[in-house]
């Protein structure tokens, strides 16, 4: 099921609201992750690790606003190929429950 | 923030558990602890009495590239912070009776993980991920390795890791630059001791990790099974990151997701459901974490494959 998901974001592209909801909720999440001393400091720090320099808010807000659902769709297409997916189980875990299309990876 | 109360002020060593080898896997998050317990003037209970005298919260995590040693106080105490950080970091004392207990310590932490299921989980997924490289590696290292770490392994592990070059010092909250800059000055002791900069730059060469796919089941008596899948994600650096953020929330980020909609909204198939990005400099992973009944886990799958 989970990579039944998957598959649906390689091969169809989100709807207008959803990505727009998602857009939403990743900036609000941010800002408000922002608002300790803390987030800050740790900001600062991750930009100058990553990109040598202060990345403003408005630029990270602006990076979001333009991605497309083609871009979505075009990434997970990218990135979700049965070929290059791991799976771990931890548990009573039935081999024979595991997918035909992964079941030839296990090793 | 000249609204707030607080500050913090945070010191980032520029190595973690992804430049460690693997027989001293777990040395950087072992050097954090001892680095709470006690300098040349403070024991390990001077520190946790100092800071807690004011309120404020003294503390440090080990990651996979860094590690960050922080303190968050009232603005109007960011002196006694920064003293008490400076203090920790720059003189260790490495007592060699504290070492043996906070190396019990770490084992308990190690073990505790090793309880918990849904934690260790995502170690044995980073595990099977990046095989056999540092990435995928638990940061907290594992009992034999940790175990056989010497004193003399974490005084050159140290003097080796924590450079100037390899230090970041930010801080954020109701304070002002300059006045900051002076209770710095411990660390310019540290900036020109070092005499060659240059020859410490060069310790940290990254090798490009490779995923490797596959299946691995770890079998545990448990109530639950608990399932990783992930893939390879673009790094943090990337320029495709924000696709990657979004396709994240879309998927598996919280309750409107498609993830938690499907399986745990519509059919409740799980608790637990979610998917995560663990992303480094130049590479990464975009992981969908599930627990479920091992009789429901089948039906996860299967799903797929009648598909």
């Amino acid at each position: 099921m989970v990579l039944r998901e998957l598959n649906i974001l390689a091969k169809k592209e989100v709807g207008r609201e959803e990505l727009r909801s998602a857009k939403e909720q990743l900036k609000g999440g941010m800002l408000l992750g922002l608002e300790t001393s803390e987030s800050r400091m740790t900001k600062l720090a991750r930009d100058e690790i990553y990109f040598k320099r202060t990345v403003a808010v408005e630029e990270i807000v602006k990076g979001i606003d333009r991605v497309t659902s083609r871009d979505i769709m075009r990434l997970a297409r990218d990135i979700f190929n049965p070929q290059k997916i791991t799976l771990v189980a931890l548990g009573k875990a039935d081999e024979k429950s595991i997918p035909k299309t992964l079941r030839f990876m296990k090793n | 923030m000249p609204d707030i109360q607080s500050a913090s002020i945070g010191i980032w060593v520029n190595m973690g558990s992804r430049d460690e080898d693997g027989s001293r896997s777990g040395i950087s998050h072992f050097i954090e602890h001892l680095l709470f317990k006690g300098t040349e003037r403070r024991t390990a209970l001077d520190i946790a009495r100092e800071i807690e005298s004011v309120g404020g919260a003294l503390n440090a995590f080990t990651g996979r590239e860094n590690t960050c040693f922080y303190a968050k106080v009232l603005s109007k105490d960011i002196e006694l912070a920064v003293d008490l950080l400076s203090d920790i970091f720059l003189n260790p004392r490495f007592d060699k009776g504290e070492m043996e207990k906070e190396r019990m310590v770490v084992m308990q932490e190690i073990k505790m993980v090793e309880d918990t299921p849904d934690d260790l989980i995502h170690d044995l997924f980073a595990k099977r991920f990046w095989k056999d490289q540092p990435l995928g590696m638990p940061v907290l290292g594992n009992s034999q390795t940790v175990g056989s770490i010497k004193r003399s392994d974490v005084v050159s592990y140290y003097k080796q890791a924590y450079l100037p070059h390899a230090v970041i010092i930010t801080a954020a909250g109701n304070l002002k630059h300059r006045k900051l800059l002076r209770f710095l000055k411990p660390f310019e002791r540290m900036l020109t001791s070092v005499q060659n900069p240059e020859s410490g730059a060069q310790i940290k060469t990254l090798r490009s990790p490779i995923p490797y796919p596959g299946v691995t089941l770890e079998q545990r008596n448990l109530e639950q099974v608990h399932i990783c899948l992930g893939t390879p994600s673009p790094g943090q650096a990337h320029n495709d990151r924000y696709k990657v953020y979004l396709l994240n929330t879309i998927l598996g980020g919280g309750m409107s997701s498609r993830l938690f909609q499907e399986i745990r909204e519509k059919r409740g198939l799980a608790y637990s459901v979610y998917s995560y990005l663990n992303l480094c400099l130049d590479a990464g992973s975009l992981v969908v974490y599930a627990g479920t009944a091992p009789a429901a886990s089948a039906r996860l799958w299967n799903w797929f494959s009648g598909n």
